[in-house]
């Protein structure tokens, strides 16, 4: 190849502000996002698409960012834990906390960020809901229980209207 | 990953032409969440890597004539919320439902799952059962080969380099039409152990007419059951006759042995799955 390392020019808003990149093409997203902008809240757990601790919202989807490029978010918007500040974001935080939905706190990124999508698209979901949609973030602590009972009061106390 | 060009055209011949000049030197890449695995392991190497996904051709989703056609960009999360492929085609909305999770489902395509031909993937498996055409472009021109013919065993595929599926169209059915997909993971999300598909005509009285039976994941590749579809054809749904059929699978499929499951289990699981199917189109 003619190029060393070639590069790409990332154009995003990422939680509210716009971010112009020059970065490896081979950059993932989540180098994108650790590594230039230091949004360390975006984990890397397996790399290979299965653990869900690098999910952001991508457009408001939730999508693994260590499996996509980070040439492919050019001209999209991108959501962080960091931008979890609105009314949603603040119900769901607090209802992680109430009902002991993390442990170590290394899933708990991608997991917020995943509630917050289905709570947008469902926003009375049931058990079997909630189990679908977080069936892509894995957590070693928790058992699981407390994350889908955190998910239940998120929905309880969201209005969408 | 090891460095890369990426390139993202905005027409298909753009990326045909992009594709025949770089030639073993160049990727696909649509939706990623199998050739990012791929490039990061170092399995593939590619020096460009064309994004199929601007291009707006490839968008498309929805009814056109006769079939369901289904564009390249499109992600399987918008396919199975269309009202057409949920009422229509069952199969379709009950296989892509199966696969990965909503992260995967946002971003992967299931023309990326057609291309890919994983043996264990669901996409080949159903558009097999369906009758889907998939049609190809390339900067000499373009071809369409139906899902039967494009699976020649372990992923191996009729594809040529330098050539890349616009789309992919499925026949929609006459109003008796059916289709189911049932397959066996170990854990929900898993790819399957062993998948099988039907589409059939079915009359008022459970008569069936023209079934295709596919069978997956335990097998190279997506294969139909002829002796299982005989079997049935011109048949009424009795009891007896899913029994028959039932068993006439588990006997007739050629399923592989691997670390995962022995092919007497998978056997096993083609018989039940078959039984499975035909119950739920009842
Ligand atoms: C954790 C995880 C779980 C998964 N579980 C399942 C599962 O249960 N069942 C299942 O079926 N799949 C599963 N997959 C794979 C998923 O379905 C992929 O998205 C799909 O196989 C490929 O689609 P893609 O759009 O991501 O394609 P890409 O990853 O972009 O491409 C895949 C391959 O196809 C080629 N390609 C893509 N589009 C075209 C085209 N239009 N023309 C020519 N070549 C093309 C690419 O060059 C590449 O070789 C899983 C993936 C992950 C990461
Ligand atoms: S680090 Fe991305 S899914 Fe595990
Ligand atoms: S809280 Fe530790 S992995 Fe989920």
């Amino acid at each position: 190849m003619s190029q060393q390392n070639p590069t790409t020019t990332v154009t995003a808003t990422i939680n509210d502000s716009e971010i112009d990149a020059t970065v490896p093409s081979r950059y993932l997203l989540s180098d994108l996002l650790r590594r230039e902008l230091d949004i360390t809240s975006v984990k890397r757990g397996c790399e290979t698409g299965k653990c869900g601790a690098c999910t952001v919202l991508m457009d408001g989807d939730p999508v693994k960012s260590c499996s996509v490029l980070a040439a492919q978010a050019d001209g999209t918007g991108i959501e962080t834990i960091e931008g979890l500040d609105d009314e949603l974001g603040e119900i769901i935080k607090n209802a992680y906390s109430r009902n002991h939905g993390l442990q170590c706190g290394f899933c708990t990124s991608g997991f917020l960020l995943s509630t917050k999508s289905l709570l947008e698209d469902v926003s009375d979901p049931s058990r079997d809901e909630i189990r679908e949609r977080l069936q892509g973030n894995i957590c070693r602590c928790t058992g699981y229980t407390r994350i889908i009972e955190a998910v239940e009061d998120a929905a309880v106390r969201y209005d969408p209207e | 990953m090891k460095p890369i060009t990426y390139l993202e055209p905005e027409t298909v011949d753009e990326a045909c032409e992009q594709l025949d000049r770089h030639g073993h030197d160049a990727v696909v890449l649509a939706g990623g969440q199998s050739l990012l695995q791929i490039l990061k392991r170092r399995l593939v190497q590619a020096d460009y890597v064309v994004d199929i996904t601007a291009i707006d051709d490839l968008h498309e989703l929805g009814k056109s004539d006769e079939s369901f056609r289904i564009g390249a960009a499109v992600p399987y999360v918008d396919i199975v919320q269309h009202p057409v492929a949920r009422s229509q085609i069952p199969g379709l909305a009950e296989a892509i439902e199966t696969i990965g999770d909503h992260q995967i489902r946002c971003r992967g395509t299931f023309v990326g799952g057609i291309a890919h031909a994983d043996p264990q993937g669901d996409p080949p498996i159903i558009a097999t059962a369906l009758d889907a055409e998939f049609h190809i472009a390339s900067v000499d021109g373009t071809r369409t080969v139906s899902a039967s013919e494009f699976y020649a065993g372990l992923f191996e595929t009729d594809l040529n380099q330098g050539e890349l599926i616009t789309h992919v169209e499925v026949p929609l059915s006459e109003d008796n039409e059916i289709s189911t997909y049932q397959s066996f993971t170990r854990r929900m999300g898993d790819y399957a152990i062993a998948a099988v598909a039907l589409s059939t005509s079915l009359s008022n009285d459970e008569t069936m007419t023209d079934p295709r039976v596919v069978v997956g994941a335990a097998t190279h590749g997506p294969t139909r059951l002829s002796s299982v579809e005989d079997s049935l054809d011109d048949s009424v749904l009795t009891d007896d006759i899913i029994d028959e059929a039932a068993e006439t699978a588990r006997e007739n499929v050629d399923a592989t042995d691997d670390e995962v499951a022995t092919a007497a289990y998978k056997s096993h699981l083609v018989g039940e799955l078959t039984r499975d199917a035909l119950e739920s189109v009842r």
